[in-house]
């Protein structure tokens, strides 16, 4: 039942772009609305995925444990959506734009390093490859830190002026990077 | 649903102006505004809709006379934007800071009465009422390309008449070297944008003489063939189209004739992204983002960008011996 909440929590946000999308009313540039709605998804979903474990440990309710790998495989979905977006309409699916982007722009860069941080994480979350890898698995599975903050930075990079709501995301990612400090010391 | 049948024009200000383009979407939207108007009408007669359309107030000024008798200037055949596009994606952060804001805030700027502050190196400076700084000049319709420095673009039919030709009647002196604008700002009443500093405000532009005095530098009052919506910057702004939109300033209420380069505010907020003249070139980019390619609204991929934004015959001799990539 708590797992079924994780899956229609995650993908109400999707359903909502695929409504908005049939009735046509996703705006003057459709195409920046989606852009944009799947990476902050992404980055809600990343964020809510770390919060699993300070929350059952604070709280001790171990039965949302299993929110953390759900919540996280939708971060992916959405960063998979953003990614093909981007590479197909923003691109016209040229990979020597593609490249060429990686290398000269900074937040392109980071933005699709941390891409390929989630890929990885998504492809050895089934249970088979966790017991292949061993403790390998939690190594590098921690990764994902990195690549919350390689997206907070993807993030950072685009904004001109306006940087309200980035703070919120930012004082999220901070307080649980202080949270992880503060139990390794114990 | 109501909301989008109503036209958010300022009615008070002029009476509605109405040309007759050839052109097929344009007239299209009219018989749909028309056929929507009476729609309205007739349910506000039943006593089921809530305030109809505002009847145009007697005339104080001769607007859709002169949009009537408008010449036709077209600089492309592309398809234009559609009325909704251009008055519902906007960059105009003293009504917010998103794209839709300046649309769903529109009502915050009142633009009667209104007045330009004339100064500088000029023979005629004062404050000019908005009247007085139109009457004098024929409208003419513009069909310019629109490109923002985020990498996406329109094509916007405007109403205006030259910048040059209002320049002219405040007689400039040899030491005016630019024109410096700046956008309406009453710290005592901000508009909704204004609250916060995302920007130094009042927002500031400028241009060289020589730029502010090309043809096709242009002063808007209106788009459509009708008086300018609030979010797209009314009453008055300046278009030039071969620059990145942030240098068509908006709604503005002061021009200056000085000296030296004026402040602007993006090249303020970020000297290092926004340069004095940002005119659209697609071998320099961003230090973000490219601006080779760009998208047009209501395209789903993106398309080249033109030097100049397709302006170069007619702006290139501006530049003459100047390295673009550090005057960026």
């Amino acid at each position: 039942m708590l797992r079924i909440i994780a899956h229609i929590a995650s993908l109400m946000p999707f359903i909502w772009m695929g409504y908005l999308a049939v009735v046509g009313k996703l705006g003057v540039n459709p195409v920046e609305k989606l852009t944009h709605d799947t990476g902050r998804w992404a980055l809600i979903l990343l964020l809510a995925s770390l919060s699993v474990r300070p929350l059952v440990q604070n709280f001790k309710w171990k039965k949302i444990m299993p929110w953390r790998r759900i919540l996280g495989l939708y971060a992916f979905f959405y960063a998979l959506g953003h990614f093909t977006i981007y590479l197909m309409l923003d691109l016209s699916l040229d990979f020597g734009f593609l490249w060429e982007d990686i290398v000269e722009r900074p937040y392109i860069s980071v933005g699709f390093f941390a891409w390929l941080i989630l890929l990885v994480l998504a492809l050895t979350s089934p249970q088979l490859a966790r017991k292949r890898l061993g403790r390998k698995w939690i190594a590098l599975h921690k990764s994902v830190y990195a690549a919350a903050g390689l997206v907070l930075l993807h993030y950072y990079w685009l904004i001109r002026a306006d940087y309200s709501s980035y703070w919120w995301y930012l004082v999220v990612f901070i307080g649980l990077m202080l949270w992880r400090l503060v139990l390794a010391r114990k | 649903m109501a909301r989008v049948l109503i036209p958010r024009f300022q009615e008070d200000r002029f009476t509605r102006g109405e040309v007759v383009t050839p052109h097929g979407i344009y007239l299209k939207r009219r018989e749909f505004m028309q056929s929507a108007a009476l729609a309205f009408g007739g349910a506000a007669a039943l006593g089921l809709a809530g305030p109809a359309f505002a009847e145009p107030k007697p005339p104080t000024f001769d607007f859709a006379a002169k949009a009537a008798a408008s010449k036709k200037v077209i600089t492309t055949d592309e398809a234009l934007n559609s009325f909704d596009e251009i008055t519902q994606y906007n960059n105009f952060y003293e009504l917010g800071t998103s794209k839709t804001d300046p649309y769903e805030n529109a009502d915050a700027l009142t633009t009667s009465p209104w007045s330009v502050t004339v100064e500088g190196h000029c023979e005629q400076p004062g404050k000019y009422a908005l009247e007085d700084i139109l009457k004098p000049h024929p409208f003419e319709e513009r069909i310019y390309r629109l490109r923002c420095v985020e990498a996406w673009s329109m094509v916007i039919p405007w109403l205006g008449f030259p910048l040059a030709d209002l320049i002219k009647r405040f007689a400039p002196t040899s030491k005016a070297k630019y024109v410096a604008f700046e956008t309406l700002y009453d710290p005592k009443n901000p508009l909704p944008g204004q609250r916060r500093r995302t920007i130094n405000w009042p927002y500031r532009e400028g241009l060289r003489m020589d730029e502010a005095m090309n043809p096709l530098t242009f002063m808007a009052v209106g788009l459509y063939g009708k008086a300018l919506p609030n979010q797209n910057g009314a009453p008055l702004r300046l278009v030039v189209p071969w620059k990145y939109g942030f240098k068509s300033i908006k709604s503005i209420v002061a021009i200056k004739f000085v000296e030296k380069q004026p402040e602007t505010s993006w090249n303020q907020l970020q000297p290092s992204e926004y340069g004095f003249y940002s005119n659209v070139n697609p071998s320099v980019s961003h230090p973000r983002w490219s601006q080779a390619r760009e998208r047009r609204i209501g395209e789903f991929l993106k398309r080249k960008t033109l030097m100049f934004n397709g302006y170069e015959n007619e702006v290139a001799h501006l530049y003459k011996g100047m390295d673009l990539k550090r005057n960026f």
